[in-house]
């Protein structure tokens, strides 16, 4: 990822952009912070802070006119939060312990004419710089201090001054300040604070003229302000003159990128939802008593925008935000010998998008991802394990054994063509089946039939080419079709036909379904369920309207969860989450359940499973408009990947042989092993992602050559490895001749004489 | 590792199916993305084929899978 691009993405995310307060204070004091320190009784930290930030934070503290109070996002929820009062009540916990100055002196020479506010925060500017501040001022120093509030007693006022002293500043008497024309040749730049009226008339004719933005005056390095009612603007004077001398001293730019010296607006967006008003605490004249202060600053919001963050599982596992995240794929594509620490991450996201449609600028964690796995997959750097799974599973749907493409049964052309996509047909192959019936019923023209993956697990992994490869035959079989409409009950298939290949006319199942008399033998439930969209269908929201109505007439009482349509997070299966990290996807599907306690209404068929398998009943509006049997559909177990897979192939075979009269499709030799897998088992080999079909190759393949291991219980170990994952499955062959697994457990570490890479054909039977 | 490259000696009572013979602990190369090891994993003392017991193949194993695969 190129270096700008990385910038493009960080500048989209606000979470870093100062608080509100922060921006409005001509000082920058992190309101914010202060808050979050004072809340929990930490006067020390939020005195440092203090100290940190202002100039002459002692007598600052106390006087400060709180101008953030405007900007503050309370304001209208209670009232501002009284920060110049928790400031205040800070310092007055006894004297702040003020660090000492250890910047070695850089040799510059920097006059102060003047003894008032703006003019000593401009001398404790150039302290901190390195400069040898000279201050010209009344001896009487501390008045022009003491006579701003009483809240700055003499004491107060001494120690300011001492720490000036010690910090090398040198006071002198007014009438040691030379001619103003000679002042600069003994000095290397100057500034006059004008709220004193010495230095006012001392540099009355200087001054007449000033840029606001520098405090130039009409001598070349003499800098001049302080003249504002507002303490602090006077104190902020001071600070940007003393900035504009270091820039004159360097030879910068006076004018150039001072936009955010003073009070500005912070780009950070926080949103007032759900937060209760509370009123401020009076502030009585003595201050705030430390208890006061704990209880106001417990009214701050601690101002951040994390609105993409809130309810994502994803973000929430990973612990940061957007710009913290871009950061990090940064860097993670960018290490040339090391460990990527954020593969992980890069590989986790569901790529739902949700970020991006409520995000105030847009930033797409899908779109950051989505690329970083596109260069990590060009790099040669992807894990393997992350996404092979899926791509697999893929190229087995797409291969012949899993695909179809016919007109309907005696037509020779297609007006519609119906996609169920994989996961349907794996899922609910006997609605399948009802639902074509349902679409030649209904639909006039020609209903062909489609059963092939849409290329989505490519798209997801990042794999670019072998998505082309996908939408190269998607849209030249669609023409060998006769360029029917492509009738999609998937909406992630949907979403992806109309980014990647827009000349193929395409609608949604859904809307079919709308604008058609129902399926007689409906059976809508007896209680009421939350509709649950999928993700993918953020985009097309008239398939979610379509969906809403078709539940309506089909008798369906149900509400909205708290988020829903484009605010709909992914159930864990999008992007490939639930390949890459099935841990986060059972969260991400635990957490959309909890968007409402009804049972889940639902339109994608893996939601449906992800949702069964996190705990959340939730039932497909498909089993409700074509139900199968008699029992509560919510009672349907999920669907596995081996029972998907063997659906898809019963399906395929089942409907060549009812509909097209065809052949059957010849079996695999080892197809008609049949295996007994106890529940426990099936659970074990689903987590280890081993297929049914896979045990079955092995055994079928360690009883054809012989070539097992034999445990002292008695049971049997085989191996196989296909291609790039070694399996080893424990078994018993039974009397009747099945057999039993035991377990199953693989690696992806090639290990010398352990299994060859071979698949199990006809040729090993006629080996033994 | 190596007390579980010593339990491993458990498998010395499983005998090879194509061969008839028990398996003994053998100087085995398991390698992975570039990176080779080497291991003492039972085998077969006659056709050599080895057996990866489930309990390397999910532990160990794994673990030094992911660090391959993030580096």
């Amino acid at each position: 990822m190129e270096k700008a691009k990385l910038l493009e993405f960080e500048s989209k995310c606000v979470q870093e952009e100062p608080p509100y307060c922060q921006a409005a204070c001509p000082l920058h004091l992190d309101g914010r912070a202060l808050c979050a320190f004072v809340r929990e009784g930490r006067f020390d930290d939020a005195g440092k802070l203090i100290e940190r930030t202002l100039p002459l934070p002692e007598a600052l503290a106390r006087i400060c006119d709180a101008p953030c109070r405007e900007a503050c996002l309370r304001h209208g929820l209670g009232g501002s939060v009284e920060l110049g009062a928790v400031e205040r009540a800070c310092v007055e916990q006894g004297p702040l312990r003020r660090a000492p100055l250890l910047i070695p002196k850089n040799g510059k020479k920097v006059a102060v004419i003047g003894g008032a506010l703006s003019a000593l925060c401009a001398a404790s500017d150039g302290l901190r710089k390195g400069y040898s501040v000279t201050v010209f001022c009344s001896e009487e120093r501390s008045g022009l201090l003491t006579s701003l509030s009483p809240r700055i007693t003499e004491e107060i006022a001494h120690r300011e001054l001492a720490w000036l002293e010690k910090g090398g500043a040198r006071f002198l008497p007014p009438d040691a300040l030379p001619p103003l024309s000679e002042l600069l040749g003994g000095f290397d730049a100057a500034f006059a604070g004008l709220d004193d009226p010495f230095a006012a008339h001392a540099t009355a004719e200087a001054t007449r003229t000033r840029i606001p933005a520098s405090l130039e005056t009409g001598i070349e390095g003499l800098f001049a302000g302080g003249d504002s009612p507002s303490f602090i603007l006077r104190a902020a004077d001071g600070r940007r003159g003393m900035k504009s001398a270091e820039r004159f001293l360097q030879g910068a730019s006076l004018l150039s990128s001072r936009e955010k010296e003073g009070a500005y607006s912070t780009r950070l967006f926080t949103s007032a939802e759900g937060i209760s008003t509370v009123k401020s605490e009076p502030v009585p004249p003595e201050g705030y008593s430390p208890e006061e202060a704990v209880r106001e600053a417990k009214r701050c919001i601690l101002c951040e925008c994390m609105e993409c963050v809130k309810h994502c599982a994803y973000m929430r596992h990973y612990k940061g935000y957007p710009k913290k995240f871009a950061r990090e794929i940064y860097n993670n594509l960018s290490v040339i010998q090391g460990t990527r620490l954020a593969n992980g991450m890069i590989n986790s996201c569901s790529l739902c998008g949700r970020c991006e449609r409520i995000c105030p600028n847009g930033f797409s964690m899908a779109e950051l991802c989505r690329e970083a796995r596109r260069e990590m997959f060009l790099q040669e750097k992807m894990p393997p394990s992350a996404h092979d799974f899926a791509l697999e599973d893929m190229r087995f749907n797409n291969s012949p054994r899993a695909t179809l493409l016919r007109h309907e049964p005696e037509k020779e052309t297609s007006a519609y063509l119906f996609l169920p996509g994989c996961r349907l047909a794996g899922s609910c192959p006997e609605q399948t089946t009802a639902l074509y019936s349902f679409l030649r019923d209904r639909l006039e023209g020609g209903v062909g039939l489609w059963l092939r993956c849409c290329g989505a697990p490519a798209d997801w992994a990042g794999r670019e080419e072998e998505l082309r490869h996908e939408t190269a035959k998607i849209a030249e079989e669609w023409k060998s079709m006769g360029s029917p409409i492509v009738v999609a009950a998937c909406t992630s298939c949907l979403a992806l036909f109309r980014r990647e290949t827009p000349s193929i006319k395409t609608v949604s199942l859904w809307e079919i379904l709308d604008g058609a008399e129902l399926p007689e033998g409906f059976r809508p439930l007896e209680r009421n369920l939350a509709v649950a969209d999928p993700c993918t269908a953020a985009h097309s929201p008239e398939v979610g309207a379509a969906v809403r109505r078709v539940a309506s007439r089909a008798g369906v009482r149900f509400q909205e969860p708290s988020l829903s349509g484009d605010l709909s997070f992914c159930c864990g299966f999008g992007g490939l989450q639930e390949c890459a990290n099935s841990t986060l996807a059972a969260l991400s599907a635990e957490s959309r359940g909890e968007e409402s306690s009804l049972d889940f209404l639902v339109y994608c068929s893996m939601c449906r499973n992800l949702f069964v398998q996190a705990g959340k009943p939730a039932v497909h509006l498909l089993d409700i408009l074509l139900p199968q049997g008699d029992d509560d559909p919510a009672e349907r177990p999920p669907v596995g990947y081996s029972e998907q897979r063997e659906n898809r192939v019963g399906l395929v075979r089942a409907l060549r042989a009812s509909l097209w009269k065809e052949e059957d499709i010849v079996n695999e030799p080892h197809e008609s092993l049949r295996l007994v897998i106890p529940p426990e088992v099936k659970k074990t080999l689903a987590k280890r992602r081993i297929l049914a079909d896979t045990v079955r190759r092995a055994i079928w393949s360690a009883e054809r050559s012989g070539r097992k291991m034999k445990q002292l219980n008695g049971a049997l170990i085989a191996s196989l490895r296909p291609a790039s994952v070694t399996y080893w499955v424990e078994y018993a062959p039974g009397a009747d001749g099945s057999f039993e697994v035991r377990n199953g457990w693989s690696h992806r570490m090639s290990v010398a004489g352990a299994a060859e890479e071979r698949a199990p054909d006809a040729s090993i039977g006629e080996k033994a | 590792m190596k007390e579980l490259m010593k339990s491993f000696e458990k498998y010395t009572k499983t005998e090879c199916g194509a061969c008839g013979r028990f398996l003994e602990l053998q100087k085995t190369e398991v390698t992975y993305l570039g990176s080779v090891f080497t291991l003492e994993l039972p085998a077969c003392p006659s056709c050599g084929t080895v057996f990866v017991p489930e309990e390397l193949a999910t532990g160990k194993m794994l673990e030094v899978e992911k660090i391959l695969e993030d580096k």
